[in-house]
Order: C-alpha cells, then sequence, then structure tokens
C-alpha cells in the first residue's frame, strides 16, 4: 500500500499542484484523462461476466486499480436468499470474472462479504456466489456478526457514528458490484444504496432517515470502481421481489469510478427521473459525485 | 466401568448432541433412525397418525431388549450415562450408595401414567420423557453454557464462517435453570441410589424392564459363591443383593460378569424363572403370584391411566388453548395439536437456522412451557425453510414442503396506521420501508403518500413470518408493525401466482436487447439502446 501511495504522490503531484494554482486546469485536467479512458462505460447485449470483460478493457484494464499485492474487496448484492434468477442478488458469474481480473492484476487477497437481509448462510448458498467466489479463489467473508465491524465517523447530518466492516474499511481496493433492482421506499437500489450492506445497524438508517444515510456514508469511503450488474432487471416489488414476472431482462451493466454518475444513468435504465431519487440528489450535493452525464464521457458499447 | 461400555455411551452421547444442535446437517435418514430410537416420541408420532416406516426400528429395539436386555439403557442413553458419570463422581468423594430397591410400584405407576398422558394427547410426558429432557439439557443448558465459556474468544471465533456463537448475548432462560435443578437432582439421586431416574421415573427404562423380565438373556450366579460383593458394590444401577439379581433395574451392562473374580456370574440365555419381576414385591408383603400381588398391581395400573386422565384434563382446562399470545411454528395446524403433541424436546428449536424459535416461558400459558415460540424480538421466520416442519420427533409438527409452508399462515400482519402511530413514515414523513423490503408474500407494500413513501397491508398473502415486525426500526414494544398469531392455521393466497395471471409486469417496457432474430443486428454506435 505504500509503495503505491508514494507512486500515486508522484505521479499525480504536478497535476494536482497546477489545479490549486489555477480553478481552470481541472477542467483541463479532466479532458485529458477523457481522451485516454471514459468515464463510465455501458455495455449491453452479453452475460454479465462477458460484459464485464468488455466493460473493464475499455476502461483501461482491471491493472489501473488494482495493483500488485494488494487487497481487494468485491461487494456484491447477497441479500436474500435467492436465486440468480430471481434477480433479488448479483450474478455469480459476474463476481467470478471480476475476482478472476483482480487475480490476474496481482491481487494478494480477495474478499467477498455482504451483511445480508435474510439468513446469511442461507443468503451465501442460495444466491451461488459463495460457490463462485471459492472457485475463483477469493475469500468468503461472514458479516454476520458485530465483531466483525469498526466504528467509523461518517461526520453527517445524521450519520455520524457508523459501524463498517473491517475488510470494507482496510482494503486496498472495494469493488461495489450492486445488482439494479426496483426498491419500496428507497425507489431504486444501485451502487449507492448497496453500500448499506457494509454497516451492521441498517436499523439506524431506516429511522433516522433512509436517503440521508445512504448519501452521508459514501464520505467513509468510496469504492474504487462500480459494476452495476443490470443483466436482470427488478422493475418492482422490490429489493426482494415476489415473483419472476418481476424481473425484465435487461443484459446491460455499467462500470465507472462515480457512484452518483452511476446511479444516474442506472435510474434512466429503469426509466426512473434521478433528480427524483433523493439519495443520488442528497449525494451529488456532498459532492460524492455528478448526476450530470452530459459532463461525463460515456463509452457504449454493444456486444 | 468398563472401557468398551464408555466408548459406546460416548459415542451415542457425541451422536445425540450432534443430532440436536446440526440435525439437518447429517440427512434425513440418520436423523429419522436416531428419533426412531425413541419410544416414546415415535410412539406418541405414531398416536398422532405420524407414524412411519422408521417405526420398524423402534419395534427392533424392542424385540432386540426381549433378547438382549436393556442394552439400550446401559449402552447408549445419554441420560444413563449422565447418571453414571455422576454416581462414579459420587463415588470418588466416598459417598456409599444405597443398596435398597428402587420404588417398583412407582415405576410402574409411571410408565402407565406415561403412555397414556400420550394416548390422552397431552405433551406431559415429556418433563418424564428421557429423551425431550436430554433435548432441554442440550438447548437450554449445554448450548448457553458454551456460549458463556467461549463468549472472551467471540470477537475471534465471530470472524469466520467456521464456529460462530452466540457469546455473552446466548440467554439462559427457563430451560437452563430447569436444567441446572434436573442435573442437581440427578446427582443427589445418583450418588445414593445408583441410576434412580431410570429405575424410577423413566417411562421407557420402565417398558424395557418390562419387556426384559420375559426376556432370554439374563445374569445369573453359578453357587458357589465366595459372598466377596464385588459384583454388588460395583453394580451401576444397584440391582445386586445378596447374590439376587433385581431384573427389573438391571440394566444388562455386564459390570457384574466382567468384575466377578470366580467368574460364576454368567450370562445366560436360558429363560429364568426365579427372579424378581416387574412387579417385586418385598419380602415381608403379598408375594408375587398371589390375588392381593394381582390387586396391588393392577391398582397401580388403573392409577397411573386415571392420574394421566386427569393430567391432560387439567393440563388444556388450565389454559384456553384457542388464544395464544406468540406465534407457534408452521406444521403446528393448530394450537391444540401443537400443545397436546409437542414435548418440549428443543430438536426443532436448536436446528432453527434463523434462531426465531425460542422456547416459551408462560406466554402461552402453562401448556406452551417450555415448547417453541416465535421470538420476533431475536429473528423472524425465513421464508426459504421448512426445516423445522421436517425435523419434529413428536408428529407435534407435521412435514410441510416448502410451497405449502410458504403458503401457511401463522399470523397476521397488523399494522398502526392512527394518529398516534409510531410509524416512521407516517409520523416523522421520511422514509423508511423496512417491513416492506423484508416482506416476502407482497403483504407489506410501499405507497408514495406525499413526499414519501408509505407501508400498506394486504392481508390475504400475509403468512405470518414475522420479518416486518422484527427488522421495524422502531424499538420497544410499541412497534407500529405487528403478526397476530393464529391458534388455527391457515391456506393463504400468493400474490405470485395472482400478478403473474392478472398481467404480466404491468410497468416494465420490453427489454432493451434486440428481439429474436435480429439478434445480430448491431446498433451502429451512438447511443443506440442506451436510455443514458
Amino acid at each position: 500500500m505504500k509503495l503505491t501511495r508514494r507512486e500515486f504522490i508522484k505521479l499525480g503531484l504536478g497535476a494536482g499542484l497546477t489545479m490549486m494554482a489555477n480553478p481552470f486546469s481541472n477542467l483541463l485536467f479532466a479532458e485529458e484523462i477523457k481522451a485516454k479512458e471514459p468515464d463510465m462505460v455501458g455495455i449491453q447485449n452479453g452475460t454479465a461476466a462477458e460484459m464485464f470483460e468488455r466493460g473493464i478493457k475499455e476502461l483501461g484494464g482491471m491493472s489501473r486499480f488494482v495493483k500488485k499485492d494488494q487487497t481487494v474487496v468485491v461487494k456484491p448484492n447477497i441479500g436474500w436468499a435467492k436465486t440468480p434468477a430471481d434477480g433479488a442478488t448479483t450474478q455469480p458469474d459476474l463476481v467470478a470474472k471480476i475476482i478472476e481480473h483482480a487475480y490476474k492484476a496481482g491481487a494478494k487477497k480477495v474478499y467477498v462479504f455482504d451483511n445480508t437481509c435474510n439468513n446469511w448462510q442461507e443468503c451465501y448458498k442460495s444466491s451461488g456466489i459463495e460457490k463462485a467466489a471459492n472457485g475463483a479463489n477469493a475469500s468468503v467473508a461472514p458479516a454476520n456478526k458485530e465483531a466483525s465491524y469498526k466504528k467509523r465517523n461518517a461526520g453527517g447530518k445524521i450519520l455520524k457514528d457508523v459501524m463498517v466492516h473491517e475488510l470494507y474499511l482496510e482494503a486496498d481496493v472495494v469493488i461495489n458490484v450492486p445488482v439494479l433492482k426496483h426498491h419500496g421506499s428507497a425507489t431504486m437500489t444501485s451502487a449507492l444504496k448497496n453500500l448499506m450492506g457494509v454497516v451492521w445497524d441498517r436499523r439506524f438508517y431506516h429511522g433516522k432517515g433512509l436517503h440521508e444515510c445512504i448519501a452521508e456514508f459514501a464520505a467513509v469511503r468510496k469504492p474504487d470502481l462500480n459494476i452495476i450488474d443490470a443483466y436482470q432487471v427488478m422493475t418492482r416489488n422490490g429489493p426482494r421481489g415476489i415473483s419472476k414476472s418481476d424481473i425484465a431482462l435487461r443484459r446491460m451493466q455499467i462500470i465507472g469510478t462515480d457512484m452518483v454518475a452511476l446511479d444516474a444513468a442506472a435510474a434512466k435504465v429503469m426509466e426512473l427521473d434521478p433528480a427524483k431519487i433523493n439519495h443520488i440528489v442528497m449525494a451529488e450535493k456532498l459532492g460524492i459525485g455528478t448526476m450530470n452525464l452530459d459532463k461525463l464521457s460515456i463509452k457504449r458499447v454493444t456486444l | 466401568m468398563s472401557k468398551i461400555r464408555k466408548l459406546y455411551q460416548s459415542i451415542f452421547l457425541i451422536f445425540s448432541f450432534y443430532v440436536f444442535t446440526a440435525d439437518t446437517a447429517l440427512g434425513e435418514s440418520a436423523v429419522r433412525f436416531f428419533h426412531s430410537l425413541h419410544i416414546f416420541p415415535s410412539l406418541n408420532a405414531a398416536f398422532s397418525g405420524h407414524g412411519s416406516r422408521w417405526m420398524a426400528v423402534t419395534l427392533m429395539l424392542l424385540v432386540l431388549t426381549v433378547f438382549f436386555g436393556r442394552f439400550y439403557c446401559s449402552f447408549l442413553c445419554p441420560v444413563g450415562f449422565l447418571q453414571d458419570i455422576l454416581s462414579s463422581l459420587a463415588k470418588r468423594i466416598k459417598i456409599k450408595p444405597s443398596r435398597v430397591t428402587n420404588y417398583p410400584r412407582l415405576r410402574v405407576f409411571m410408565l402407565f401414567f406415561t403412555v397414556f398422558l400420550a394416548l390422552f394427547n397431552t405433551g406431559l410426558w415429556g418433563w418424564l420423557d428421557h429423551f425431550s429432557i436430554f433435548g432441554r439439557l442440550t438447548n437450554g443448558f449445554a448450548i448457553p453454557a458454551v456460549n458463556f465459556i467461549l463468549s472472551p474468544l467471540e470477537p475471534y471465533l465471530n470472524k469466520t464462517n467456521y464456529f460462530q456463537i452466540e457469546g455473552s448475548s446466548a440467554q439462559a432462560g427457563f430451560d437452563f435453570y430447569y436444567s441446572i435443578l434436573f442435573i442437581a437432582a440427578l446427582l443427589a439421586a445418583s450418588a445414593f441410589r445408583p441410576r434412580w431416574f431410570c429405575n424410577t421415573l423413566c417411562p421407557s427404562g420402565a417398558l424395557f424392564a418390562l419387556i426384559f423380565k420375559s426376556g432370554f438373556m439374563k445374569i445369573k450366579l453359578s453357587p458357589p459363591c465366595p459372598g466377596c460383593k464385588k459384583c454388588e458394590r460395583n453394580c451401576p444401577s444397584g440391582s445386586i443383593t445378596d447374590g439376587r439379581v433385581d431384573y427389573a433395574t438391571c440394566v444388562t451392562c455386564l459390570e457384574c460378569v466382567k468384575i466377578c473374580p470366580k467368574d460364576i456370574l454368567k450370562i445366560s440365555f436360558a429363560r429364568t424363572e426365579a427372579c424378581d419381576e416387574i412387579f417385586p414385591e418385598s419380602k415381608g408383603t403379598a408375594a408375587s403370584g398371589t390375588r392381593r400381588a394381582f390387586i396391588t398391581n393392577m391398582a397401580t395400573v388403573a392409577a397411573g391411566i386415571v392420574s394421566a386422565g386427569y393430567s391432560s384434563k387439567l393440563a388444556l382446562a388450565f389454559d384456553n388453548v384457542r388464544k395464544i399470545a406468540c406465534v407457534i411454528p408452521p406444521g403446528a395446524g393448530t394450537a391444540y395439536n401443537f400443545f397436546s403433541k409437542c414435548s418440549a424436546c428443543h430438536m426443532c428449536i436448536s436446528n432453527c437456522p434463523s434462531k426465531v424459535l425460542k422456547p416459551a416461558l408462560l406466554e402461552n400459558g402453562f401448556v406452551g412451557l417450555s415448547k417453541p415460540r416465535m421470538d420476533f424480538e431475536k429473528s423472524y421466520c425465513g421464508f426459504e425453510c421448512n426445516i423445522c416442519t421436517g425435523v419434529c420427533p413428536s408428529g407435534a409438527l407435521t412435514y410441510l414442503p416448502l410451497a405449502k409452508k410458504q403458503t401457511t399462515a401463522v399470523g397476521k400482519v397488523v399494522l398502526d396506521t392512527s394518529a398516534k402511530t409510531e410509524c416512521i413514515p407516517y409520523k416523522n414523513k421520511t422514509d423508511c420501508g423496512s417491513c416492506a423490503e423484508h416482506c416476502p408474500t407482497g403483504a407489506v407494500y410501499m405507497v408514495q403518500q406525499g413526499e414519501v413513501f408509505v407501508p400498506k397491508i394486504r392481508r390475504v398473502f400475509c403468512n405470518g413470518c414475522g420479518a416486518c415486525e422484527h427488522v421495524c426500526p422502531v424499538a420497544g414494544a410499541g412497534k407500529p408493525i405487528r403478526v397476530v398469531p393464529f391458534p388455527r392455521h391457515i391456506p393463504v393466497l400468493r400474490l405470485a401466482d395472482i400478478q403473474d395471471k392478472i398481467k404480466k409486469a404491468p410497468n416494465v417496457k420490453a427489454p432493451n436487447a434486440p428481439a429474436k432474430g435480429v439478434e445480430d443486428a448491431k446498433p451502429s454506435g451512438g447511443t443506440d439502446g442506451f436510455p443514458f
């Protein structure tokens, strides 16, 4: 980790100084990056694993995010004791593919976990993610006991002290892999909402202000990479789903670093107006990212 | 204790612990086999129409007893093992056990009392049956005790998948103290009267003794005996007095045969006529075979039956079983069926993966004491799970296939939407939706009301799993969403079936992927097909 930081500082120092000196350089600098890699990649028309394979290539490969000997946390949505076909959890083949790429990029250890809503063992098993992750040599960690959580100050207006899974805090790289779903009270669950799965006390969120807490949690740590699994999209009765008819096959995936931008794009996939989804709007106000997709370079790939 | 017997007892003890704590991990056959080794739960299941082919094993056990005596008691029974350990401990501290015969009539009374408690449909026999007692010792005492002992290791253990514990949050409930009392009583009894429980209270022991009376393999003393009394002193059930073996209490452990220095104690397969019987008469009272003895014996049997009848009446009259305060597990059918068949062996409780099943104190009245109830404070019933319905040895819970279990209502949701409600979206006008999020049936759903989504309920779909009540972030007793228990479980509709029939995903446009036949048609770039 030290090496990486040093490298990063070396590389970024010059640019950083220029940016501080010149308020317009920010735009210029962003433009430079744009020329190289897009901010966001949308892929459609493949299996979840195929789309990721292509998408990460467009983004400059996994080695852009994972360096040698780093520990990586892959955080899929494993919330419910349902099968991959039910669309309530992230596609297991996608999780396996991400782990594979992380190891190829030189990761020392990859962890997979989620603080599930249903019984954790049943969720890990029936979602197929435990098997897929173990198959890809990742370590599937439990998140069902308070012993795994550490207190952090999120410094939000509502969310102050929050118990966060220690792997999420300690890992060098965090890869957020939500599945796109309708949500009864949050309207939509995607990248920002998926991070509720690294938090111990979710009742606090629900009790004190769901949208505010979701947005404010991003201050604790932003994932280094977000992959929105929209292979199957739950369009109603979310986040658990009642039957298979709640699911629409979209065969789509959105990859990028900006959770807010990704969620805004994901909302459009759900045919929703991101400006009406409170936690996305709040996150933008907190400076987590931008909802304005026109400002970003988006690469769209149809397989 | 001979080593081989210790080995058998230890293996069976571990097996018993394992069945009681990780039932489903063993596979159905092993579990059913274990259940069928226990007469009273199996009989009770058969009485209630839930007998299975595994009853053959139960009958086989009884047949084997005819030939080999009470080998179950001496080589297998975990409660017997516990007594052996306790009495050898007592011996260490130089307590001399009494050689006085146990109370033979009490034993007969207990046998008939228990059989008829089962026949008369009360679960009360569970308080005497060693299987159910062992279950309560395991779940009520051993598991919390292990949790307390290991609680310093909690931060390390709970970070792994391998051996998670509840640690300090494990609860010492009624069964914990009951178990301590039971073990203390057993210790005291075993110190002074070895195997006192087996030969006085245990109905299975009494049944085995009754069969053994007319059995084959027996211990016989062939004179001349120098009278060293080694066998007497070492008999774990105190059944040898002056060279006479009391076959009613002998558990065929063969300790005496092994210890006899002259090898004059022999196992004989010849049927013996002269022995103390299941209705033994101590010298001085009526000798066996007399009319007086017959009358006394019959009176004992009658007393057992009559007491069982009154106890069952009393137990059920004590409570109005139509009213229950806590949800009872799926598969119970009706509260009456459940309370009258359940022996509180805790098999379902220790196997519940979500740990929603907890032994009741007096929430469901006296008949519900120590029997499972759903504790929505602690957890909720998993929608994709039907384990408890499959592990009940005594027929109180009937097996429900998953689809049936999902559509059986054990209770119904109620939601307080009044002006005084504590429900967060109604009261604070902020989004919450925990209940609807967790609802597996669609009985609780969210509707936009002004700026926020508020919960609404469709009770027809609710199966009473309690997820909504458990996850509701409102603290304390005033939860706005609760599940009201049903004393009679009823079938419910599935929203999934109905919504599939009515219309296919109404608010969903066709998937973005190209329709069939145009699979190869690649959009020419730009934002084709992408909504963003």
